[in-house]
């Protein structure tokens, strides 16, 4: 079962590679909206922490075990990011993250056909800024 | 058996648990609140309530067919959609579109679902449809007669009963005369008390509702489903935005019979025990409504 927060405690830790090196911090996100979209209809924000803004295009997403940058799921028409799954967001950074707590936010939005272009498109996205997701979590690891 | 009395039913649309499923909630729980309000039809959402959508294991169809058994709950409306802007560079054409149709005809077949909540990409704000619908719709006939299924747009305030919208619809079934094409109407269309005075646009200008319920009656031949949409339910069992009483009498006297499937719209959605309430007092409601014993 998934947090009612759209950020998750669970899964907020730094990324290590096959030799243990920490690349980076990872942490899971629920999806905000009532159903699930092909992951081409998702347009990923950028990632804020302690109010260092890592860029969208910078950062990946893992959805249903597979890793995309925010081009990539443009190709995907397929898959889908359903609600009851949470997504990681990966976030390159050498070192990682210290231990203890951390302001991290997030943004991002989804194309909805049947909601009116002139409030939900790239356009209309541009205009309008999305509101952030935040919350304040411990990295343990 | 309840589920195949003639006349209008009660049913309950997942949607009205948003926010709650996954987090507290999963789908036997659904079941199991439909089964306590002796309601005996439940809706689905494909892209939320299918576990691994579009491509459920047949484990999951299985305890899908289960579930719907042990509670006795009749799989009466699928709601899709079909997502035209699903790629940036263009809007899907017609044979794009049609292949995203015969997909979700299929599943909701394999899932004994016959009535389809297909909602439409649209163009401006008055949720005017993509300009291909006619010609997908079309090709889509024949698939939706070979799989059993009635593809339903959604007329949803503030798309009005007398309205270009549900005039085309209407011509495009009498053209065709196909009967795998209707209507669902959101009771939301009838609300005629505006809390806050929150209005869409295009709707009238002078402050009255979209619709009136006795402009049901004409359409009521194309109707296969209707969305029970509610905002708010006092706790003397009165909805106070919708006219349900003259609702309910219309689709009563006039022997419509399909599933009303509850959608809750109101505040504090997933929050457990009071959208639960809320679901409750409704069904106290439209049983009396219904004359149900």
């Amino acid at each position: 079962m998934l947090e009612r927060e759209i950020i998750q405690t669970r899964g907020f830790k730094n990324t290590k590679d096959e030799n243990g090196n920490v690349t980076g911090f990872e942490f899971r996100i629920r999806n905000s909206y009532y159903r699930g979209a092909w992951l081409s209809m998702y347009r990923p924000g950028d990632v804020v922490v302690d109010g260092v803004t890592y860029p969208a295009a910078e950062t990946t997403w893992v959805v249903n075990g597979i890793e995309y940058t925010p081009a990539e799921m443009l190709e995907v028409e397929d898959e889908q990011w359903p609600i009851d799954k949470a997504a990681t967001v990966k976030v390159k950074k050498a070192g990682g993250l210290e231990m203890g707590y951390h302001d991290v936010e997030i943004s991002y939005r989804f194309i909805m056909s049947y909601i009116p272009p002139i409030v939900n498109s790239d356009e209309a996205f541009a205009r309008m800024p999305a509101k952030p997701y935040t919350r304040r979590m411990i990295l343990v690891n | 058996m309840a589920n195949e009395k003639i006349g209008p039913k009660r049913g309950v649309s997942v949607y009205s648990y948003t926010g709650q499923f996954g987090i507290d909630m999963d789908l036997e729980d659904a079941f199991i609140e439909i089964n306590d309000l002796g309601a005996t039809g439940i809706e689905i959402l494909a892209n939320a309530h299918i576990e691994n959508y579009p491509n459920p294991t047949d484990e999951w169809v299985d305890k899908w067919w289960a579930l719907c058994n042990k509670y006795n709950v009749t799989p009466g409306e699928y709601g899709h959609w079909v997502d035209s802007r699903r790629r940036k560079d263009h809007t899907l054409d017609a044979k794009e579109s049609l292949e995203m149709l015969i997909r979700d005809f299929k599943l909701a077949n394999r899932l004994g679902f016959k009535v389809l909540r297909t909602k439409l990409g649209v163009i401006d704000d008055t949720l005017t449809p993509v300009e291909n619908w006619r010609e997908f719709i079309k090709m889509a006939l024949p698939y939706a007669e070979k799989y059993d299924v009635r593809m339903c747009p959604e007329i949803h305030i503030p798309t009005a009963l007398k309205s270009k919208m549900v005039d085309d619809y209407v011509e495009f079934i009498e053209q065709t005369g196909t009967k795998y094409f209707g209507l669902n109407i959101d009771f939301g269309t009838f609300q005629n008390v505006f809390p806050n005075g929150r209005r869409y646009p295009g709707m009238p200008e002078d402050g009255s509702p979209c619709s009136y319920p006795e402009e049901l009656v004409p359409l009521l031949k194309y109707i296969y489903c209707c969305h029970a949409k509610f905002n708010e339910m006092s706790e003397d069992f009165k909805e106070v935005t919708i006219p349900y009483e003259e609702i309910l009498k219309v689709l009563k006297d006039n022997n419509w019979n399909g599933f009303m499937m509850s959608e809750y719209e109101g505040p504090r959605r997933g929050e457990a025990g009071y959208v639960t309430e809320q679901i409750r007092r409704q069904h106290v409601m439209m049983k009396r409504l219904l004359g149900e014993e």
